[in-house]
């Protein structure tokens, strides 16, 4: 058992993007209990499992799937979490993480692409001169609505990968 | 009348609990799994994961400590019903090991054993449970000390309960989103290889049921009974002992005082399904059909 705590830790991965209130990797870690609540109830189903590849530690526990769905913060989630991995969270201020317009944007490589300009429900995503999407790291809250909708993989399917023109990813130092 | 079998009974509250699961699942119940239970706010938490929660952590939760005592309550009350109407892995043993039940068919021959059995020593339910503590305990020991030392549940990476129903998920979302990945083989590997090379994992190494057997200690309902004037060995003086050999927690109802402790009985029912005369009940209330 001390063996597998060792491994568990020693393999822990700090880069996961958790369900809002389960950004304190630590504290969401030391309760987790894996129990699949949070991933059961969410209404948009952005909630995932973590797999065996990805983290020995970490499998099976709950990460933002945003190529499937987006977080509006009901916070169902926080609700059902037994242990309170996931902790009540402020509408306002909660954050899950940062979008960053990746080397797949659309607008960036040719241009003409606005759809996660218009649809961010934040408004956190402006536009420079040439018509190309910079996110306001300020507003952003991470929901994703962004990465969901991004067509980079739709129209430039030649690329490869499964990254998308922008992408949610954890911030660092947030309270 | 046809009976049905205590074990079909028992596979299929098994199969009603996965099923919960399952219905969770596909319409968002956020049920949750047998790690925790429940409707909204709500939430029956296995008392391990509470306690590890608890202790990695090193706060004080109130559901899990709610929930800790109703599990503490429940075990008082029906002993260990968890390890053989709820848990999984029971049935997941039998499906990849066969039958491993050593049972004793042999006709009780007539010399007899023990004809000085008294009355007295067939009603385990008077006596004070005594705990014994065993492997189990110290993997139970051993889970929670590596709980407090790196700071997050650590059994909960490798409960066969855990795994069984994360295969599941897995498979599920396999199906629902097209997201194949190792855990499809890695958890139903890590089980089977639990199942396999531990054979006794229940027995010997499960430090859920260890937990539940300390709960049960004080456990009044629901306890198994011989009816001394039916019993083939202390009426007729046969050598049979049945009971004991299909007892899969190797508990002697007619020397409780020697085997195992009454509060390791799951309430299987394997006794009462193999006395050839039908002399084991488990009367609800202790001392309810005391004939003497």
């Amino acid at each position: 058992m001390l063996v597998l705590g060792g491994i568990g830790r020693a393999t822990m991965s700090k880069d996961i993007l958790r369900p809002p209130g389960g950004q304190d990797e630590l504290n969401f870690i030391s309760k987790c209990i894996k129990c699949d609540r949070c991933r059961s109830i969410c209404p948009t189903s952005v909630i995932g499992a973590v797999h065996a590849d990805e983290s020995f530690l970490d499998a099976r526990t709950p990460v933002m799937k945003y190529h499937i769905g987006y977080c509006n913060f009901c916070g169902k989630c926080v609700e059902v979490c037994p242990t309170d991995a996931l902790r009540p969270f402020e509408r306002k201020s909660a954050k899950i993480g940062l979008a960053v317009v990746t080397d797949r944007c659309i607008a960036w490589n040719s241009g003409g692409c606005t759809v996660c300009g218009n649809q961010c429900p934040e408004k956190a995503i402006a536009f420079d001169a040439l018509k190309r999407p910079v996110v306001n790291s300020e507003k952003c809250n991470g929901c994703g609505l962004c990465e969901k909708i991004c067509p980079a993989l739709v129209l430039r399917s030649y690329e490869g990968g499964t990254l998308r023109g922008i992408q949610v990813r954890p911030a660092r130092r947030m309270c | 009348m046809t009976k049905i079998s205590t074990s079909t009974l028992r596979t299929t509250s098994v199969l009603f609990f996965v099923a919960l699961t399952v219905a969770g699942l596909g319409f968002k119940t956020g049920g949750g799994t047998l790690c925790a239970l429940g409707y909204r706010g709500i939430a029956a938490i296995c008392p391990l994961g509470a306690i590890e929660a608890m202790l990695a952590s090193r706060t004080l939760l109130p559901r899990a400590l709610i929930s800790l005592m109703v599990m503490a309550l429940i075990a008082t009350a029906f002993g260990r019903v968890f390890c053989a109407w709820i848990c999984p892995t029971p049935t997941l043993r039998a499906w990849l090991l066969g039958k491993s039940r050593r049972v004793d068919t042999s006709l009780p021959s007539e010399d007899a054993a023990d004809s000085g059995l008294r009355n007295s020593e067939l009603h385990p339910e008077g006596k004070i449970s005594k705990v014994s503590l065993d492997s189990r305990h110290v993997v139970l020991g051993g889970a929670l000390l590596s709980t407090i030392v790196f700071g997050f549940p650590v059994f909960c990476l490798v409960c066969p309960v855990g795994l069984a129903f994360a295969t599941i998920i897995a498979i599920w979302r396999l199906i629902q989103y097209n997201e194949p990945s190792w855990s499809l083989l890695a958890f139903p590997g890590i089980l089977v290889l639990e199942l396999v090379i531990c054979r006794k994992w229940c027995r010997t190494l499960c430090p859920l049921g260890a937990l539940i057997s300390l709960l049960s200690s004080m456990n009044v309902f629901f306890r198994p009974k011989v009816d001394g004037r039916a019993c083939l060995r202390i009426a007729k003086g046969l050598d049979c002992s049945a009971c004991k050999s299909s007892c899969a927690e190797q508990i002697d109802l007619l020397h409780v005082q020697e085997s195992q402790p009454i509060a390791e009985c799951t309430k299987c029912r394997a006794c009462a399904d193999i006395c050839p005369v039908g002399a084991i009940t488990f009367p609800s209330i202790p001392g309810e059909s005391d004939s003497r």
